[in-house]
């Protein structure tokens, strides 16, 4: 949710890695795919092609989630670093992770994403 | 027809707009639902009914999906109750539905409290303008333009596919997802200076040097108040001492040309001709770009700067010595 297009990791089924720029090129000229393309940016359907989005975890290994959309908006919000377990990630601030608190879950965004905080899949936040 | 109040009344022709005269769209409407063969909704009356304003939106007959709108014109923001009470009329329509998906949208121009949030993903309902990190304040018209990129896109998703829409929270995140980038839109609308022509789309700095760096410029032209550099593939770049236009609108920049045009050359800003800089820039590859207010300047070849002002060019070689490569 929210990430710069430039920060997707995309993978095919068979986890060959797909450039977000190149696949947007390829696909814009297939019109049904196209779900958005004005002031704001470009959206694609692309929930057919068996496209995943790997979000690394702190062992060093990637949850894979289907992905149905891809965007490339032409106004990018503001971008944050943060080191999610082993890897430093770019997001946006109101991106969402999932924490644990206690025996419950609580969603936070990244600007208030803060060290120490543990995420719901057991990666820690370092910064 | 009547409306309920102004906001209604926009929200349905941006309705009618997004989705055509095809699509069915219900003001005021009584809704029922399909299926009474339940004991819970027995009663003398017949199937439970509830007035409600909306806007129902039928977006695809085989399956039926239908989109009920709800558009609250608030002092403030809107609250939880507010989500909860779509929540409970959108599923109670999907419950006892015959066959028609429903999907749930509320509208709101003032926005949402963040209590709106849990309730409206775990009920699947999309919410307009977006709940974001900080809390942005969106006019009606931007919220409106929302409305239509959602129904817009929403209408060519559902004929692709549709079930995993029905899964919250992906309603929620795909109509997120779609308004979500309005806030850059909203900043840059804010700086009013870069624009994309013929759409006359707000731009920014990044996306006009995009369009042209690498292009070979074919000719500078000196019109009424502004300049202009034509480059190969017929792409204009016009400047008018506070606007940026790129695009390939062959109209303003083949506006009457001007004969009172002011050339400069060299750092020491020599008067000169509009020929003179013609004759070094054109063929030249575009390779920079800066902005500095009153004028901008971009980089030829990374040998010149060809500076474009309102009623005039300057041109200097980036060279040194340079003594060496006066022009």
């Amino acid at each position: 949710m929210a990430i710069p297009a430039e920060q997707i990791l995309l993978v095919t089924k068979d986890g060959e890695r797909i450039h977000i720029d190149e696949l947007i090129d390829r696909l814009r000229s297939e019109s049904k795919r196209i779900l958005a393309d004005d002031e704001v940016g470009l959206t694609l359907y692309v929930g057919d092609l068996d496209i995943y989005n790997l979000k690394p975890t702190s062992s060093g290994e990637f949850l894979a989630q289907l992905v149905t959309e891809v965007s490339r908006p032409r106004f990018a919000a503001r971008v944050l670093r943060r080191q999610i377990g082993a890897s430093m990630i770019s997001v946006t601030g109101d991106a969402i992770f999932v924490i644990r608190r206690g025996n419950t879950l609580k969603k936070v965004r990244a600007e208030n994403l803060e060290a120490g905080m543990v995420l719901a899949l057991g990666e820690k936040v370092y910064q | 027809m009547n409306f309920k109040n102004e906001l209604e009344r926009k929200c349905f022709e941006m309705a009618e707009r997004a989705l055509g005269k095809n699509v069915t769209i219900e003001h005021n409407k009584t809704i029922k639902i399909e299926s009474a063969l339940f004991p819970e909704v027995a009663s003398f009356k017949g199937p439970p009914a509830k007035e409600i304003d909306v806007l129902a939106a039928t977006l695809h007959d085989s399956p039926k999906i239908v989109l009920l709108v709800s558009c609250k014109l608030l002092a403030g923001r809107a609250e939880p109750a507010h989500v909860q009470e779509w929540a409970a009329v959108v599923q109670t329509m999907n419950k006892y539905s015959n066959g028609t998906t429903y999907f749930g949208l509320v509208l709101s121009p003032t926005g949402f409290t963040s209590g709106t949030e849990s309730w409206a993903t775990s009920h699947n309902l999309g919410l307009l303008p977006p709940l974001k990190g900080r809390r942005l304040a969106f006019n009606e018209d931007t919220v409106l333009r929302m409305f239509g990129r959602v129904l817009r896109a929403l209408n060519a998703r559902v004929q692709l596919q549709v079930d995993d829409l029905m899964t919250p929270p992906a309603f929620f995140d795909f109509v997120f997802r779609l308004s979500a980038d309005y806030e850059g839109h909203q900043e840059a609308i804010t700086d009013g200076r870069y624009f994309l022509v013929p759409q006359n789309w707000a731009s920014s700095f990044s996306e006009m040097y995009a369009a042209i760096v690498g292009q070979t410029v074919e000719d500078i032209l000196a019109m009424q108040g502004a300049t202009a550099i034509k480059f190969s593939g017929n792409l204009f770049l016009r400047f008018d001492g506070s606007r940026v236009e790129v695009g390939p609108d062959l109209s303003k920049a083949q506006g009457a040309t001007s004969t009172v045009v002011q050339c400069w050359k060299n750092i020491e800003m020599e008067k000169c001709t509009i020929e003179a800089i013609g004759n070094v820039a054109v063929g030249k590859r575009i390779s920079s770009a800066g902005d500095f207010a009153t004028y901008i300047e971009f980089g030829l070849d990374q040998q010149f700067n060809l500076g474009l002002h309102r009623d005039g060019f300057h041109l200097h070689s980036t060279e040194n010595p340079i003594e060496a490569h006066r022009l």
